[in-house]
């Protein structure tokens, strides 16, 4: 027995509850589905994000590690022309270019890997310059132990080889590409003794002359890298190679 | 016209504002002329590892996402009455470049060991961005009826009022 039959008889009642239950039960769903509208606007975005992001990390890590593999470069162009130690051309060249770099900086590696092939086979093959690289290794303890790595490789005669070998392998400042370990990765593919390498650079054989390097470079007001002296001149800074060419063709005779 | 809420305005400023930064962020990690190191500067967190995905700068991604944000401001403005689904898009972009920001921070300083003002200023802004955003979403999103504009519609109200 349905409730409705005890109820007294009202014409046009039930169909009125009945029209007003169908509304109520529309206004319901509706708002039900404006609640899970809302819900979906917040919580898609906040997920896909939380997956993107997640992504782009993992991504990111995996190219950084990556870029860590050691590689050798030519270094052809520099054992093409006379070379001792950290000198490159004719000893009696009429221009002597000083160059003052950091191996972890990276407008070193700009301009060795732009710019200085042109100032090698334009000046330094012709005769016309004499160019020395010195250190000022001032970034951080990774600089002065790329270094101290270098010097270890000039005692092997192989200064400029692994010189281009450190450009080549920057990947960053104080992130590992300089650690100890990566050096005699380096040394290895520019092959030189690697024992030997190991322990000049455990040993700090050649730590005093870096650091009396750099004492000297400040001493000369050398503030940035690369700096360049041209016959003696006062340490100055590029913003083109034209600055630096201008330079050379001035002190040239 | 109705009147766009003020931080609807705010945002696509700051979008703007990012693209600038971004912009300049990307000019300079293409810039192959840098001639001159100094310390801890923009050129040191550029040349990091970790400035690019895939070969990829970073900063070009940060400059897509901010004239992603940009234009999906913008196309707010002209379909307000899509508001909702453009700010929940927007409020998930600022949401994510807010989150790889604070990565890239924690790289800037406890990794690279460099802080790169201008980057630092993109994690402002897109901070501020997601912010904003999650804001207006919560605006657009309250009980009201959603077709209903957020912006009141003019004089309906007063129309229905008896006249004395």
């Amino acid at each position: 027995m349905s409730t409705s039959r005890e109820l007294p008889p009202r014409t046009g009642s039930r169909a009125e509850q009945e029209r007003l239950s169908r509304r109520a039960q529309r206004k319901l769903e509706a708002e039900r589905r404006a609640r899970q509208r809302r819900r979906l606007l917040v919580i898609v975005p906040i997920v896909i994000a939380l997956v993107a992001v997640g992504i782009g990390v993992w991504w990111n890590q995996r190219s950084a590690q990556e870029v860590a593999a050691v590689q050798m470069p030519d270094v052809s162009k520099y054992t093409s022309v006379p070379h001792d130690g950290r000198f490159l051309g004719d000893p009696n060249a009429p221009v002597h270019v000083i160059e003052w770099g950091d191996y972890q900086c990276p407008a070193c590696k700009s301009f060795e890997q732009r710019f200085f092939p042109t100032i090698l086979e334009q000046y330094i093959a012709t005769g016309k310059v004499r160019w020395e690289f010195r250190d000022f290794a001032f970034i951080g303890p990774e600089s002065a132990r790329a270094a101290e790595a270098a010097y270890c490789a000039l005692d092997q005669g192989k200064f400029w080889e692994f010189h281009a070998a450190l450009y080549a392998n920057q990947t960053g400042e104080n992130v590992g590409a300089f650690s100890d370990r990566r050096l005699e990765e380096i040394a290895r593919v520019v092959g030189l003794d690697v024992g030997q390498f190991r322990s000049c650079l455990r040993d700090g054989t050649h730590k005093e002359d870096v650091q009396q390097m750099v004492r000297e470079a400040q001493s000369l007001g050398v503030r940035a890298t690369p700096s360049f002296s041209v016959n003696g001149s006062a340490p100055f800074t590029i913003r083109s190679l034209g600055d630096l060419t201008q330079r050379i063709e001035e002190a040239l005779p | 016209m109705n009147r766009l809420p003020r931080w609807s305005l705010a945002s696509t400023a700051l979008a703007f504002a990012g693209v600038g930064v971004a912009g300049y962020l990307t000019l300079v990690a293409f810039d192959q002329s840098l001639l001159v190191c100094g310390l801890g500067d923009c050129s040191t967190v550029q040349n990091s590892p970790y400035a690019k995905i895939a070969g990829v700068p970073i900063a070009l991604l940060g400059l897509l996402m901010y004239l992603a944000l940009f234009a999906l401001s913008l196309a707010r403005w002209r379909w307000w009455q899509k508001a909702d689904v453009l700010t929940s898009a927007n409020a998930g972009i600022a949401l994510a470049g807010t989150l790889y920001s604070a990565y890239l921070t924690y790289l800037e300083l406890f990794v690279i060991h460099a802080i790169c003002q201008w980057c630092v200023t993109s994690a402002l802004i897109v901070t501020g961005l997601m912010l904003v955003e999650f804001w207006g979403l919560r605006q657009l999103l309250r009980p009201a009826p959603l077709s209903e504009p957020v912006t009141p519609p003019p004089k309906r109200g007063r129309r229905q009022q008896p006249v004395p």
